[in-house]
């Protein structure tokens, strides 16, 4: 009894100390969607706050907006030169606003970087690339995670942190100068 | 109130109970009737054979790469912004290409709202070139806007486009700019409408438009969460949805049509689904696809609702368009 409690505790002083690291991260990005409002509680509480245009609330409980992913229903995508795919955890976020309407499309034939790259892919495991261990892909600059339940995915989250802008304010979890991204998984 | 607490658990109950049956007895289903497109991967439905049988295997015409919006016209033919492939394609009541070329092919880049008047001029907004298209039935551009005028009244990712029924003024979705804009049938400008915030009548990301038979406009505010409705003469008069996942919630709202009898369809690409309100603006139905599962829909966008009450359903990020019948 008492060691759940404990555990409670500290579950949510991490979730807080997430969301202020989340909240600096967001704040004065393309992502604040938010009007003025300064305190971190009313901002998770008040609809139009920075957190729930992608934690959607929970109607009927407290505290579900952190966990978007479980609020996707899987299906099937067809992207950069045809690879079938299922949109899980993190891509099905952000394609809901990066589809040419609310933000920037990303797809098949864009003349952004997705045009090099595809994405929503299986990580491979093989030559030329740096081996996965426990659903992160480790290099010299740092770790991205892999997601889907077997976490062998390449998602948007993969390479874009949704909580942090970065140095380049792209939300890459790696900047990209010299190639660090793509060498992070890419081994020559 | 009751006291106790088994009392109170019994009478929730019971309440729960006749609210079940109240509800169930008056909910209306949706049923999938056909599918433009590709098919689901896995074939095996009874739905995807007759498709098959009555379509053929995908060929060129409905080999669409993310559509976006879609419109009929008054003899139910379908027009759809193919997004990725930056083109309009026209197809006939029963979803078969009509003998036409592609309307915008080499022009749009990003089309993503599509309407109709009733010379058959096809209105195209394009979120890439920041302009709104209009073309003629032989798919010669007639207009082209850039928005109001060059001093911060251009478009940014226009979305939505509709002409309206009673004046043939064009409003145009500028999404990225937190308004309407208004122009006149040979594409002047009149007036915005909204602008940025959460407040009544101010927009935040608005994208898909539709008209009620009385002539008032509604307004997918996405990123606000819910839908406004403003009266002929654009004066705020009513909103409703929000942020959650109850029925009537949304996540990401994002296509609206209204059916004859004011009945409203409102697609949400967060939860992949549809919501259909009464003509009070009561929630009465969230689906997701097919009632087997077989059919799933991935990221929809716009709708569109035919003469015989049909939806019509761009499924954008599984390539297809879904028509559903709703058994009300
Ligand atoms: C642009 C979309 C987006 C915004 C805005 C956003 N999040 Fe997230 N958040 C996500 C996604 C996607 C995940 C799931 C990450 C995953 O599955 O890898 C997530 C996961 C989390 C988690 C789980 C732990 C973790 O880091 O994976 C916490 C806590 C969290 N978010 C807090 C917040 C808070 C607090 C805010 C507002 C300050 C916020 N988020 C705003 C997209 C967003
Ligand atoms: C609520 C809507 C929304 C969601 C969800 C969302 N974005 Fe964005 N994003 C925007 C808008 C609006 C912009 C700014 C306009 C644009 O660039 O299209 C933007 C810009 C960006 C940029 C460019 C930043 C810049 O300032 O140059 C990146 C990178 C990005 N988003 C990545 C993501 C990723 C990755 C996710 C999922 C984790 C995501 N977005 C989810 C709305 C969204
Ligand atoms: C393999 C890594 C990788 C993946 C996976 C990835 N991105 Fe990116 N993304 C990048 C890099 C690198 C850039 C920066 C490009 C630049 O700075 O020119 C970028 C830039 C962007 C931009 C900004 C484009 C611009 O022109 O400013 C957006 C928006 C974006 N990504 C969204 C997404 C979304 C949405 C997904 C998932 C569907 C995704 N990305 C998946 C690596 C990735
Ligand atoms: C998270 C790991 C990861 C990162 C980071 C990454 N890639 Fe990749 N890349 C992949 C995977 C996985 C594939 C193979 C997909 C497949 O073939 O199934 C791939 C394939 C490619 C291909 C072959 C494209 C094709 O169509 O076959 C190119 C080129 C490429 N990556 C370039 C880059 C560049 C440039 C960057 C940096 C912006 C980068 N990659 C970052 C994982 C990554």
């Amino acid at each position: 009894m008492k060691l759940n409690n404990y555990a409670g505790f500290v579950a949510v002083g991490l979730v807080f100390l997430l969301s202020e690291a989340a909240l600096a991260g967001i704040a004065g990005s393309s992502h604040d969607f938010r009007g003025a409002v300064s305190d971190v509680r009313t901002r998770l509480n008040n609809p139009t706050e920075i957190c729930k245009v992608c934690h959607i609330p929970h109607s009927t409980a407290s505290g579900s907006y952190l966990n978007p992913a479980s609020r996707i229903s899987a299906g099937a995508v067809t992207l950069h030169g045809g690879s079938m795919a299922t949109p899980a955890n993190s891509s099905a976020v952000c394609l809901s606003c990066h589809d040419g309407s609310v933000a920037s499309r990303v797809g098949a034939s864009s003349t952004d970087y997705s045009t090099t790259h595809p994405f929503l892919v299986t990580y491979p495991s093989g030559a030329g690339f740096r081996p996965a261990v426990g659903g992160n892909v480790t290099g010299a600059s740092g770790s991205l995670p892999l997601e889907g339940a077997a976490r062998n995915r390449v998602e948007c989250g993969t390479c874009h942190n949704p909580h942090e802008r970065g140095a380049g304010s792209k939300f890459l979890r790696i900047e990209n100068t010299n190639s660090n991204l793509c060498l992070t998984c890419h081994q020559k | 109130m009751c006291k106790l607490p088994q009392r109170c658990l019994l009478t929730g109950l019971v309440s729960l109970f006749v609210f079940s049956l109240v509800s169930a007895s008056a909910l209306p289903t949706a049923e999938l009737i056909y599918q433009v497109g590709k098919k689901e991967s896995s074939q095996a439905s009874v739905i995807g054979k007759i498709s098959d049988w009555l379509f053929g295997a995908k060929n060129n015409e409905d080999n669409f790469t993310m559509i976006s919006g879609v419109a009929v016209d008054s003899a139910d033919n379908i027009y759809l912004a193919d997004t990725e492939k930056g083109r309009i394609v026209a197809l006939n009541p029963q979803g078969k290409a009509l003998a036409r070329k592609d309307i915008g092919a080499g022009i749009l880049k990003s089309p993503l709202g599509v309407a109709l008047d009733r010379q058959g001029n096809i209105y195209v907004t394009d979120s890439a070139l920041n302009q709104l298209l209009v073309f003629n039935s032989s798919g010669d551009v007639i207009l082209a806007k850039s928005g109001a005028d060059a001093k911060g009244g251009g478009l940014l990712r226009p979305s939505g486009v509709l002409v309206d029924k009673l004046s043939g003024r064009i409003i145009v979705s500028d999404t990225g700019n937190h308004r309407l804009q208004v122009y006149d049938q040979a594409g002047k400008f009149l007036s915005f409408i909204g602008q940025a915030g959460t407040r009544e009548g101010d927009l935040n990301f608005p994208t898909f438009l539709a008209q009620d038979k009385n002539g008032n406009l509604y307004i997918v505010d996405t990123i606000n969460c819910r839908v406004q409705v403003f009266d002929p003469n654009f004066k705020f008069i009513g909103k409703f949805g929000n942020s959650g996942d109850a029925m009537g919630s949304f996540g990401r709202p994002k296509g609206i049509a209204i059916d004859s009898d004011n009945r409203i369809y409102i697609t949400d690409s967060f939860f992949n689904g549809v919501v259909v309100f009464d003509e009070a603006k009561k929630p009465v139905l969230f689906f997701s696809g097919s009632a087997d599962n077989k059919t799933s829909l991935s990221a929809p966008m716009g709708v569109a609702v035919n003469s015989r009450g049909e939806l019509i359903v761009a499924d954008s990020r599984n390539n297809r368009l879904d028509v559903f019948r709703i058994n009300w």
